[in-house]
Formats: structure tokens, C-alpha cells, sequence
């Protein structure tokens, strides 16, 4: 549940928003929902996603283009970008962000309007009428479904973990800053060296690695807080595939 | 004080220590908005493109914090900047 104080309030929309940075004007907050069967939610209910427990589906992360700014890109510098890409969203774009992206946003409210100043890095996937375009080297992935009912004669269906089949798949990063750890000797260490530079096509089967907060990959687009596609979608990173099967 | 490449002054702008509904807040708060006072020579490949005068808003660890003359000042690059008000 997104708490109001924690928005701040402005008086009107800013001149110029810092490179890096898309403002979005947020989904309504705290209105009355109905759910199918026809229960209505509280304004605190509203807020959340009721098919999870999950905390990063508990917070606001989709809303409209307000306004875009420059791209700034440079391996050695720690306010560049994470990846090297193009600003592909335009102002009315609908767009959703990685929860922890959305959720650490500079958030603030004009005229009881919420706005986020969301990292551009931090946004998965655009939508520009029907067109489905997702950011920054994602993949949106179909489930691909076993069906494991033989033993126990009980038909049940389990969602193979580490594959599906690319459903949308956007431009390739074509760069990224690389990050340092401390190696056991104490000096420093590449701890990613990131490509993007693979074929994936739609309709393609393939397998990716797990990352830590797999779960922050999974997009909720059934429910009725971000039901905008109707379906349930994989987030994939496009690094993050080791085959296509 | 003079400012070099790429980098802004900012004087803060002062948070009441007293909330809206009355409490008084037993740590000042920090100051997340302020105006530009002096501006770098920019940088080859960036210029500057803040003016004085302009009122901006910045995270609240953003920046080192100078003193000069007894009042407190934001120096801080102006990529971390987030918006001008």
C-alpha cells in the first residue's frame, strides 16, 4: 500500500527534469475498486495486488509519460546509466517499472495528482496504443507450462521456472557499465561484463539463468491494479539468456 | 568562494522544524530544494545548463555541504540535479 505522506506536494510540474530520468504520472491511488466477483475494495486494498504476498508487488509501478529527458551514458561515471540504450518512450506512453525502481522514485503530488521521477534504467516495458515495447534489453516471456499429473492422477499444471517463449522483445542495450567487487585477494574485480549480443526472436523458446529477486521479473498484468494486457508476462533480461531451445 | 567544471552552489531553502499538525521535530530536516548561486565553467563535453537564480530540487545526501561566512551551502554536481522547479 502506497502511503500518501510519503508524497510530497509541489505546485505545479517542473521546467526540466534531470537527464536519465522520465517523469510518470502515477495510476490513481486510493480509489474504490470492484474486484470480478464484485467486491468492492477499500482505498487501501485498492493499492495492492491481492494474488501476492510478494512486498515488490505492493507498490505503485505503472503510469503515464509525463515528460522525458536525455540519456547519459558513461562507463566510468557513477551517475551514468546503468545501460547504454535510446530513449524509446515518448510523452502518453503507459509504462511500468521495476518495483524497487519505483518504489526508491522521488515521488511527489500536484493537485492531488501522484507523479514518480523514475530512472529510466528502471523501466521494463512501454505501451503506446496497442504497440507493446519493452525497455532497456528486457524480454516479455510467456510461461511455458509442464504438466506433471501422472503419479498422483491429479491434473495440475506447473510453470517451468527458467524458460519461455519470447512474446515481445525489444532493442538490444548495446553497452553497460561494468561493476567492481573485492576479490579474495582484496584488490578489485569485474563482477559482470554484460552483452546483449544475441539473436532472440519472437516465438523463440529459451532458458535464462535465475537471478537474485527473480520474483521482481515477474509482471502481475492479470491483476486488476496493472490490468492492462490481460495476461500474466515473464520479465526476462535479454543477458540473462544462456539458450534457445 | 569561486565554483569549477561542472559542478553548482545551492543555497538551500530552510524546512520548518514544526509540522503541519504542530509537532516540533527533534532532528532538523534536510533540505531538498534550494536556488542556484554560482555555476561552474562547465565541462568540454557538458556545459552548463543551469542558471542562477533557478530553483531546483536534489536528493537529500546528494552533494557535500560547504560553510562560508556561518551559512551552509549544497555543492554538488549538476547531473544530481533531479529537477528545476
Amino acid at each position: 500500500m502506497i502511503e500518501e505522506k510519503y508524497y510530497e506536494v509541489l505546485d505545479k510540474l517542473p521546467k526540466r527534469i534531470a537527464d536519465n530520468y522520465v517523469l510518470v504520472r502515477m495510476n490513481e491511488l486510493n480509489k474504490q475498486k470492484k474486484t470480478k466477483s464484485g467486491i468492492y475494495l477499500t482505498s487501501g486494498a485498492s493499492d495492492t495486488n491481492l494474488d501476492s504476498n510478494d512486498i515488490f508487488d505492493q507498490v505503485d509501478r505503472s503510469g503515464t509519460v509525463e515528460m522525458v529527458s536525455n540519456l547519459y551514458f558513461n562507463p566510468s561515471d557513477p551517475l551514468s546509466l546503468g545501460n547504454k540504450t535510446d530513449m524509446e518512450v515518448q510523452k502518453g506512453d503507459k509504462v511500468w517499472a521495476l518495483a524497487i525502481d519505483s518504489n526508491m522514485a522521488y515521488r511527489f503530488k500536484i493537485k492531488g495528482i501522484h507523479y514518480k521521477l523514475i530512472r529510466y534504467d528502471g523501466l521494463t516495458v512501454a505501451k503506446r496504443g496497442e504497440q507493446i515495447i519493452p525497455l532497456n534489453g528486457w524480454l516479455l516471456l510467456d510461461f511455458v507450462i509442464e504438466k506433471t499429473s501422472e503419479l498422483i492422477k491429479i491434473p495440475f499444471k506447473v510453470r517451468i521456472l527458467d524458460q519461455g517463449v519470447v512474446k515481445y522483445a525489444g532493442s538490444k542495450n548495446s553497452d553497460y557499465t561494468i561493476n567492481y567487487g573485492k576479490s579474495m585477494s582484496g584488490g578489485l574485480h569485474k563482477i559482470n561484463n554484460f552483452s546483449d549480443d544475441i539473436d532472440v526472436k519472437v516465438g523463440d523458446m529459451v532458458q535464462y539463468e535465475l537471478v537474485r529477486g527473480e520474483r521482481v521479473g515477474e509482471l502481475k498484468l492479470e491483476s486488476d491494479y496493472i490490468n492492462t494486457f490481460g495476461e500474466l508476462l515473464k520479465l526476462c533480461q535479454r543477458r540473462h539468456v544462456t539458450r534457445t531451445i | 568562494m569561486k565554483i569549477h567544471f561542472n559542478y553548482v552552489l545551492i543555497e538551500p531553502e530552510e524546512l520548518p522544524e514544526v509540522t503541519s499538525g504542530g509537532l516540533i521535530l527533534t532532528e532538523k530536516p534536510k533540505p531538498n530544494k534550494g536556488t542556484i548561486i554560482q555555476v561552474g565553467e562547465g565541462l568540454p563535453d557538458e556545459p552548463i545548463v543551469y542558471e542562477v537564480g533557478q530553483r531546483v530540487l536534489f536528493p537529500i545526501n546528494a552533494g557535500t555541504e560547504v560553510e562560508e561566512e556561518g551559512k551552509k551551502y549544497k555543492l554538488m554536481r549538476q547531473k544530481e540535479i533531479l529537477m528545476e522547479l
